[in-house]
């Protein structure tokens, strides 16, 4: 009570909270002599430069530290944030940004576009987080930047870098369904050739017993002949590597860069039938093998102002396949797609002054060559440019920030778009930061959406036209050190809002065919709240809730597919390098499996817990100062062993466990 | 740094890791089934319809008039469910799931089909057809068979299968051994076929199943569809769709012995004709009809071969209603219907004997015969191939009142769909006076009443002006509006009238999107 009443106190006359002192958002860390440094570790808000207003997010993979996490399970944990999760490791998982489609959402690797060609969607299953820094989130904008394709919102992954120092980790864990997972990342310095060089393979036999949906109608339940079944043929290896070096050129730096990850495994598909294969594809399989290489140089303006100059090139290659021998009134199905896209940016940074107020302006030409070669379809190709120029004013002692866009983009056969954006940020003091922002959006059709061959069941559409949106944001976010008894204290809540025309998707357009269309308009609005900080020094709370309502403009039904409402908690104890216990929850809203339907995937609320120790901080052990880290950790995923899906054919494991050891020298 | 001291650390160490050893030890995988598992709630988007399990239905219809029941096939979990339709919307009673070993024969199903196909298959839902409140058969297709179930209780019912010693071993792969019988809960329609004309609907060459002989050109049946009961046989219309999908194979009817004297029914494959050929590509729905002269016969609707698309150029060959005399048996006759498509039901004939009708695969169409022009006893007397009833064969009429150069087109509707990708796939039923015919379309939503005039003795056929149409509705959406209830099916008509014999909604109608659905529509029930 008492600490509530701080609270109160606090919000309601801000100078008497407490000094307000630098917070790490990983951007700078506040090195300022007689200053206690704050790290707050977990999902940090976070400022990214490049869209002053909308709200962002950036995730550090050391963070969770032998917490065994992935990237999917790390976005599902962000507000603002819904994953698609096709099955368990290894399955395909999607990114929803507030209610968008996963090919609404621009992933980046290092800042080149890894989105499928083919879907516009990205697997985040083929991520591999041991080999990832960070990872920047940015909800509801980015079109500036990226242009076609971030309706919802902007993901740059980031691999890890060379830091100062030489530095290898390793790190080995097996668990449930024979998983097993590696990694080994080693960092070094020779001469002026920073380096990092990593692998991380995976391995699962993948064969979870899952419960089977009962559909209860008017009180009647209509049931499976097994009230459970096994997930059969759904194996899978991954190997995964990246490869980065740095080194002086000039008045800059030139980087190398390289990702590239193989996955081979089955395809079990949907889950239907009665038998003991549960309608199963029995002998369906994929294999897969990604790669992104850059080159590039960042150094000074060229135009001999202060800022900042980067070019690219970057070429992506993608290569999948998929058999299936076994089709009932259909060929044996064997498909080879290859896609690549060879690309380059440029981006040119000046900082300057107008009337002694700092102004920043920001010139961006990017460039891209799609093509796709299939066993299935005719070649194709897709050339793409774009131009952005963006200016951000900083006012009064940075209490004020404006900022303006404007970004022409061009498809083929998709003509000239115009994507203007505005922001505002406001800190009328330093613990408080208020922002705004509103852009335009669109996104041209996929080639799978354009051109998917007509094999009678399922057919592309040349006749799309790209989706067109206008996102909305506002927010409000404060950061206090102390208030009473918290500390570190982190809160947010942001309304969003945005408006989509033509959104794109797939549809029964007759008794047989499934073929993509423009839906006409759709809103779709909501709020994020959150909010993070230590109760005690070793405790620290923190927790996020989402709701996101949309609708179809013409008939105010309901989407489907995503959850209104998402909650995480998560409670962790103990001291960040030396020992965690951590229990989460999520809870999960209902999932309305068909838009305007009556059909629901239920609400679910799901328990994780951790254990970790780090041994090489034990004191009284015998590893202190060999590794620098050495941890060993437990962890148990959905502990009340929930059914769990996201999509209604497609189930996720229950209860399971996995352990490990993390060791960094 | 603050570090929780060893003696703290040491014994929570160990207690991790004995609970983590338990964990593994017990089995710390779950299988996701705390509680009561995933339970998916299914409500009601409108006041006039319930929800199905799964996707679209693929079977509907009605029991006798004082039951104020109807079953529908549910395709996942697949089973049939019974409906009370006396309520203003169909309110389910119960749900029966056809079980892993569905024909009762002692093997899953999957397992017993995989060693002839090479692969597990599990059965795939068809059509139901109610014989009485106590005997309904229901196909499946994939592992190919009739279900024999209660209609009223969805409980399985037992028949005898017979298979006589004469039937060579392998014929019937999945009907017990030639020589014995079982009491089983379904009849495998599984059948090896030995086609007289070897050339599938793409004009190729049909090769020899290694299952069935290894030199002459065969094949195995699949996609059971429609069936019938009359003179004493049964008689299931295979559509043969290439197991590979590259066209049809030649239809097949097989014929079964169906001997019902009261207690158990015997089934046995009729070692005279097992098989008859129909005269197009894909025969589907099967009826059994007594004519205006009360001679029993069964109308098979042969769609001819058609693609998985919509409009005239999904229609790829010439479509019949086949005429099956049940007594021989023998196709006596052929109504063709041009390149029509009709689609997949049996024919919906009016109570009197008179017409059939038929809907569309392809377009916004429905198709009639006239069925006065079987009573011709010329037609019985052959033994030659079918008389064609296109006016054309000397002494026999024409029975055609609306085919494809004269189709009975539905009304477009004013704000309905582009007709690009859907240009129209419906659904036929007569009302139980014979006097309206109520037609659905898939693609727009509608519902249409026609109105049908049979008073005298008009010549054959009946004139198209005695058909009109009376209204048109839209209580469904069309197919693109995304969010609405929308793709109207299968379409069943109450026996009784309306107001007299009961109150209830005398229609029903299956609509698959955004859900299925089992909708109940009030047209003369007022």
């Amino acid at each position: 009570m008492r600490a509530l009443r701080a609270l109160i106190l606090a919000l309601a006359f801000p100078t008497l909270g407490g000094a307000s002192e630098e917070m790490s958002d990983g951007n700078s860390a506040g090195d300022l002599e007689g200053v206690e440094q704050m790290v707050v570790y977990g999902v940090r808000t976070g400022e990214l430069d490049r869209v002053p207003g909308a709200a962002t997010n950036l995730i550090f993979a050391d963070d969770f530290v032998a917490e065994h996490k992935s990237l999917t399970d790390l976005l599902s944990e962000t507000e603002g944030i819904s994953v698609r999760r096709f099955g368990g490791a290894g399955d395909r998982s999607e990114i929803s940004i507030r209610g968008s489609s996963a090919s609404q959402v621009v992933i980046t690797l290092d800042g080149a576009r890894a989105n499928s060609l083919l879907t516009g969607g990205f697997d985040l299953s083929r991520i591999c987080l041991p080999l990832l820094e960070r990872v920047e989130i940015t909800r509801g904008a980015g079109t500036t930047a990226e242009g076609s394709g971030a309706v919802g919102g902007v993901v740059n992954i980031v691999t890890r870098g060379a830091i100062d120092g030489p530095e290898t980790r390793l790190a080995f864990s097996g668990g449930s369904f024979e998983t097993f997972e590696g990694s080994l990342v080693h960092s070094d310095t020779i001469g002026e050739i920073d380096f990092t060089v990593g692998y991380c393979g995976f391995e699962t036999e993948g064969d979870f017993e899952f419960s089977r949906p009962t559909e209860i109608i008017a009180g009647v339940p209509a049931t499976f002949a097994h009230p459970t079944a096994i997930r059969l043929n759904n194996d899978r290896v991954q190997h995964g590597g990246t490869f980065g070096l740095h080194f002086p050129l000039g008045s800059g730096e030139v980087g190398v860069s390289n990702y590239t990850v193989y996955s081979s495994g089955g395809e079990p598909g949907i889950d239907s039938g009665n038998g003991a294969s549960a309608g199963q594809a029995l002998e369906a399989r994929s294999r897969d093998l990604s790669t992104l290489n850059q080159l590039g140089w960042t150094g000074s303006s060229p135009m001999g102002v202060e800022g900042d100059f980067q070019a690219a090139f970057y070429h992506r290659f993608e290569s999948s396949s998929f058999r299936n021998p076994i089709v009932t009134f259909r060929p044996p199905i064997d498909v080879e797609v290859h896609l690549s896209t060879f690309g380059a940016r440029l981006e040119d940074t000046w900082d300057g002054n107008i009337l002694d107020q700092a102004h920043q302006t920001d010139i961006n030409v990017d460039f891209a060559h799609d093509r796709l070669s299939s066993t299935e379809q005719s070649p194709r190709e897709r050339p793409r440019l774009g131009a952005a120029l963006s200016e951000a004013l900083t006012l009064f002692d940075e209490r004020l920030v404006l900022s303006a866009g404007v970004r022409v983009d061009w498809t083929q056969g998709f003509g000239v778009q115009g994507l203007p954006s505005f922001g505002v940020v406001v800190s009328p003091f330093p613990w408080v930061r208020i922002r705004a922002q509103a852009g335009r959006a669109y996104r041209a059709p996929n080639f799978d959406e354009l051109f998917h061959p007509d094999e009678g069941f399922i057919r592309g559409n040349a006749d799309l036209l790209p989706e067109d949106a206008w996102n909305f944001g506002a927010g409000l976010e404060v950061r206090f050190a102390r208030i009473g008894i918290l500390s570190k204290i982190d809160l947010r809540a942001g309304w969003f809002r945005r408006e989509i025309d033509e959104s794109i998707l797939w549809v029964l357009v007759n008794a047989d065919t499934i073929a993509p269309i423009n839906t006409g308009s759709a809103t779709t609005d909501g709020f994020e709240l959150s909010a993070a900080f230590n109760l005690i020094r070793l405790l620290r709370i923190s927790a996020n809730h989402t709701e996101t309502q949309s609708r179809r403009d013409l008939t105010g039904k309901r989407l489907s597919g995503q959850p209104s409402h998402e909650t995480s908690a998560r409670v962790q104890l103990g001291h960040q390098e030396a020992w965690k216990l951590i229990g989460e929850v999520q809870r999960v809203g209902v999932i309305f499996v068909d838009e305007g339907g009556g059909r629901r995937l239920p609400a679910r609320t799901i328990w994780n817990a951790s254990a970790a120790v780090n041994l090489a901080e034990m004191p009284w052990l015998p590893f202190k100062g060999v590794p620098t880290d050495l941890w060993l950790f437990v962890e148990i995923d959905n502990i009340t062993d929930k059914a769990v899906r996201d999509v209604r054919s497609f189930p996720q494991p229950g209860r399971h466990l996995t352990g490990g050891l993390e060791v960094v020298w | 740094m603050t570090i929780l001291p060893p003696s703290l650390i040491t014994p929570w160490l160990k207690r991790g890791a004995m609970t983590a050893l338990v964990c593994i030890s017990i089995g710390c995988e779950g299988s996701g089934t705390n509680g009561d598992g995933l339970i998916i709630e299914n409500a009601p988007i409108s006041e006039k319809c319930t929800p199905i399990a799964g996707f679209f239905p693929s079977g509907l219809d009605v029991l006798s008039l004082g039951s104020n029941k109807a079953v529908v096939v549910q395709t996942s979990p697949p089973g049939i469910v019974v409906y009370d339709i006396e309520s203003e919307r169909p309110r389910p009673l119960l749900f029966s799931n056809i079980g892993t070993d569905s024909d009762l024969d002692g093997r899953d199903d999957d397992v017993a089909i995989a060693p002839i196909i090479g692969f597990p298959l599990e059965p795939v839902m068809g059509e139901i057809q109610v014989l009485s409140d106590d005997l309904a058969l229901v196909s499946t297709s994939n592992y190919e068979q009739v279900l024999t179930y209660n209609p009223t209780d969805a409980t399985k019912v037992g028949i005898f299968v017979d298979v006589p010693a004469s039937i060579p071993v392998d014929l019937y792969p999945l009907l017990p051994p030639p020589g014995t019988g079982e009491l089983r809960t379904a009849v495998s329609t599984l059948a090896c076929i030995f086609p007289p004309t070897p050339i599938d609907s793409m004009g190729n060459a049909i090769v020899p199943n290694p299952f069935c002989d290894a030199l002459i050109p065969s094949y195995l049946t699949t996609l059971t569809a429609g069936k019938a009961v009359a003179g004493g046989r049964l008689f299931v219309a295979m559509s043969n769709l290439n197991f590979s999908g590259s066209g049809f194979l030649p239809g097949t009817i097989l014929v079964y012995d169906w001997i019902d004297l009261g207690g158990t029914i015997t089934v046995r494959p009729n070692t005279e004709t097992p098989v008859l050929y129909t005269t197009g590509f894909n025969p589907t729905g099967v009826v059994q009809i007594e004519t205006p002269g009360a001679r029993e016969l069964v109308l098979v609707t042969v769609t001819g071969a058609i693609g998985a698309g919509s409009g005239a150029s999904n229609i790829l060959t010439e479509a019949s209603i086949d005429v099956i005399d049940p007594t021989i048996p023998r196709i006596v006759a052929r109504i063709p219907l041009g390149r029509a498509g009709p689609s997949f039901d049996s024919p919906s004939v009016e109570p009197g004997g008179r017409i059939a009708w038929v809907g569309s695969s392809s377009e916004r169409n429905l198709f009639a015969v006239d069925l006065r022009a079987l009573d011709n006893p010329a037609l019985y007397t052959g033994i030659g191939p079918p008389v064609i009833l296109d006016g054309l064969s000397v002494g026999f009429e024409d029975a055609r009142i609306f085919a494809e150069r004269n189709a009975f087109e539905l009304p477009d509707r004013i704000d309905g769909p582009p007709a690009r990708d859907c240009m129209g796939f419906t659904h036929v039923a007569v009302n139980a006076s014979g006097s309206q015919i109520v037609a659905s379309d898939f693609c727009d939503g509608t519902f249409t009443r026609i109105r049908a005039d049979l008073t005298g003795s008009p010549p054959i056929p009946y004139p198209s002006n005695r058909f009109e149409v009376a209204g048109q509705s839209t209580p469904f959406a069309p197919n693109d509006a995304l969010g609405l209830l929308r793709s109207p099916s299968l379409i069943a008509v109450r026996p009784g009238i309306p107001g007299l014999d009961y109150s209830g909604p005398d229609v029903l109608i299956v609509a698959g999107q955004p859900e299925a659905q089992i909708c109940a529509l009030r047209v003369e029930s007022l």
